[in-house]
């Protein structure tokens, strides 16, 4: 068979999706209301902002992401030596918070985005999604299976994107209703604590293997790699370092176990903020049936919301401050994201597009909003 | 052992870093650490002619190699990691070792080094390789053909020489454009100065192609070095200069004495965004043709391999694959990738002339 490249249409639906000859087909409306042209339109657009900043990126990029990269290491290294006085409280705290820090920085706006191979073209093997491996128990390859495949391809398409409440949490009036929905708020805020383990586990797909569409064999050598990780993880943070300071063994626990904590804390608030704040569309599998290139960017755009700050929050965030612009270009580098924002905002606006965005005080309370209300009981039986 | 006990530190180091290699941190300290690669600063650029120029470097580690062996160098140009193959030209053992570089019109990674590298840069180098090189024992006299550039791993085997053994008898038949494009003439002429039983030849053969006159014959061999054919020969230049040579010592009862040095040279997509080419996957064995629209993976799955890959859209990166040689073209923006080892992302790139991908 031979294919065309840009195929009318890109999804997988297209290939597997049954003879319709004697069929009337209704066409779907996209869920953002626009027109197949205007869509295209959309699309075009938004294609010649991509080639823009391809044609871009060069020495200054290259240099910006070596600059956080060494501003991180030195971050690391001056937060574990302070932790050894950490028997002295302000030691313990500078020392806390310089490694929490760099592990913030280290998953948000180095390792997350350098797995999105934002940076490949540089060509540096140390800097390369192929090799990055993170300070997080998630094990890369995995992360980069259940984040850069499903939840990009499928942002915010309930039963395809396991992001939506990471199958613990009722994030949609759509979701199913269970008497063990009521206590949400509290599982979200032991998700909060322990967010790096909810990501780490997140790919074994357990209701899958539950189902049995996943087999037990797959979830193993998953599981298995899971727990190397976690293992090597552990023995740094809570073994090793800790046992270097001799009988300054416990200030390093606490210190290296409260930077994880805060580092977990800060990259759910953040996460949490990128698809779930109110206005922010969720999306079924007749909304992707047979969709276009321009209907996947304005999905991409009705599934995402910015958090507005600082240049501050926009590295620690690892420039998902910018989330909308991440989801239409999630292979561009982290750092143009602010430059081409305006213009993606302007073009969403021309095309009649919402451009959710918010301080994070706002999106944030918005989500916790979310997360309590649909805790409670629908008033009505769900339909569907 | 003093690198044994080194790399053992370094293991339990790795526990420190991890999930980092300890390079990572090492690399803060010390810019020339790599327990993965090779990692060099450049000491010094100086100049040879108006277009080429020797770049002395000193690497992390001693680099052990052979006279006329080369190694690879990775530079960053405008932020993106350029690796091209030099041959060594300085004399095996010292703690810097060198390469000589000559501009190439638009030559991107050439003229970088030539006219833009500093001292105190750090280039990225691979282990020296190559058979391009002296025999064990020297039981017959030498003869040396090269043109242009090709003059660099000779220069590299006649200083070890005069390093060591000296030069008994060698005889080096060089082509250059002019005698101003000519490089180490000076450096040849002071040894051949020292040594009695060098002996150098100059042909100049202007711009473009060489005058009949200047091309490599069995005549002008006869003439300029009556025993060729019972000498150990080497030739390194120009593809038609290799040819001329291969084609004279195909005339001789031994042609197994000419020993042949390929820059192979990078290929270059066609214009036409259409024009595909012939596709081999290496790992797999498999060879099939693709015109310049199909997807790599469709071309792939149609030669009934199932490579790994997921949106199908270029977003993921989960379909990527090194690049053996030729180019591949990226369908959404008409990009052309064409350096050996780039990483391919085949579902959304096309084979721009013939290509080979390791899958």
């Amino acid at each position: 068979m031979t294919a065309t490249f840009p195929p009318k249409t890109i999804s997988p639906f297209s290939d597997a999706t049954p003879p319709v000859d004697d069929l009337v087909v209704i066409p779907h409306p996209h869920p953002s209301g626009l027109t197949p042209e205007q869509l295209d339109s959309f699309g075009l657009e938004m294609d010649a902002l991509r080639e823009e900043l391809l044609q871009a990126r060069g020495e200054s990029d290259a240099n910006y992401i070596r600059r956080v990269i060494h501003l991180q290491r030195r971050l690391e290294v001056a937060g574990r030596a302070a932790l050894f006085a950490g028997v002295l409280p302000p030691f313990w705290l500078a020392g806390t918070t310089m490694l929490a820090l760099a592990k913030i920085l280290e998953n948000m706006e180095i390792g997350h985005n350098v797995m999105h191979a934002q940076w490949d073209w540089m060509r540096d093997p140390d800097i390369h999604s192929s090799t990055w491996e993170w300070d997080n128990t998630c094990p890369a390859d995995q992360w980069k299976h259940s984040h850069n495949e499903m939840h990009h391809m499928w942002t915010n398409v309930l039963g395809r994107d396991r992001d939506v409440g990471y199958s613990v949490l009722r994030m949609s009036d759509d979701q199913p209703w269970t008497k063990a929905t009521r206590f949400q708020p509290a599982y979200a805020a032991l998700l909060a604590l322990l967010f790096d383990l909810g990501v780490a586990f997140h790919d074994l797909e357990i209701e899958h293997v539950v189902d049995g569409t996943k087999s037990k064999e797959q979830a193993q050598a998953q599981l298995k790699a899971i727990g190397a990780k976690i293992g090597r993880q552990s023995l740094k943070d809570y073994v090793v370092f800790p046992a270097l300071a001799g009988p300054f063994f416990f200030p390093v626990l606490t210190g290296n176990l409260a930077a994880n904590v805060a580092r977990n804390l800060w990259s759910f608030t953040i996460i949490f903020c990128g698809h779930f704040p109110d206005g922010v569309a969720q999306f079924t599998d007749a909304d992707v049936e047979n969709e276009t290139r321009g209907g996947w960017y304005a999905r991409q755009v009705l599934g995402s919301a910015n958090i507005a700050g600082g240049k501050l929050l926009d590295l620690l965030s690892g420039n998902l401050s910018y989330q909308i612009e991440h989801h239409a270009f999630p292979d561009l580098p982290s750092n143009r994201y602010a430059e081409v924002a305006p213009r993606v905002r302007e073009l969403c606006e021309r095309h009649g597009l919402p451009y959710n965005t918010g301080s994070l005080p706002k999106q944030f309370g918005s989500v916790v909003r979310r997360i309590v209300r649909l805790a409670r009981k629908p008033a009505e039986p769900a339909s569907g | 052992m003093f690198t044994r006990s080194r790399d053992r530190v370094a293991a339990v180091a790795s526990v420190l870093s991890s999930p980092l290699p300890i390079d990572a941190y090492v690399q803060m300290l010390d810019p020339l650490w790599s327990t993965t690669g090779i990692r060099a600063r450049v000491e010094a650029v100086i100049p040879e002619t108006s277009r080429a120029a020797t770049i002395v470097l000193r690497p992390g580690r001693p680099l052990a190699f052979e006279a006329g062996q080369w190694i690879g160098v990775g530079v960053d140009i405008d932020g993106v990691r350029h690796r091209r193959t030099y041959s060594l030209t300085s004399v095996p053992g010292g703690r810097t070792v060198t390469i000589t570089a000559q501009a190439i019109p638009d030559g991107l990674v050439s003229n970088h080094l030539v006219h833009d590298l500093r001292p105190g840069d750090i280039v990225h180098l691979e282990p020296p390789a190559g058979e391009f090189t002296l025999p064990a024992a020297i039981d017959r006299p030498l003869l040396f053909v090269t043109g242009g550039s090709g003059i660099t791993p000779v220069m590299g085997m006649l200083r070890t020489l005069a390093a060591g053994c000296g030069i008994l008898d060698a005889v080096v038949l060089h082509h250059a454009p002019s005698a101003d494009e000519a490089i180490f003439a000076s450096e040849l002429a002071a040894l051949a100065e020292r040594h009695p039983g060098l002996r150098v030849v100059h042909t100049f053969t202007g711009a473009g192609a060489p005058p009949p006159e200047a091309e490599l014959t069995v005549a002008r061999l006869d003439a300029q070095c009556p025993d060729w054919r019972a000498r150990h020969a080497w030739s390194c230049g120009p593809a038609p200069l290799l040819a001329a040579a291969e084609s004279a010592w195909s005339t001789t009862d031994q042609p197994e004495l000419l020993r042949i040095e390929r820059f192979r040279p990078l290929l270059f997509a066609p214009d036409d965004p259409g024009i595909g080419g012939s596709v081999r996957f290496t790992a797999s064995a498999a060879d099939t043709v693709a015109d310049g629209h199909t997807p790599l993976l469709v071309v792939a799955e149609s030669a009934g391999l199932l490579p790994k890959h997921g949106c199908r859209m270029g977003i993921c990166h989960s379909c990527i694959v090194p690049l053996v040689s030729g180019c591949v073209r990226d369908l959404r923006d008409g990009r052309v990738q064409r350096d050996p080892g780039d990483l391919v992302q085949i579902c959304v790139s096309a084979a721009a002339g013939d290509v080979e991908l390791e899958l």
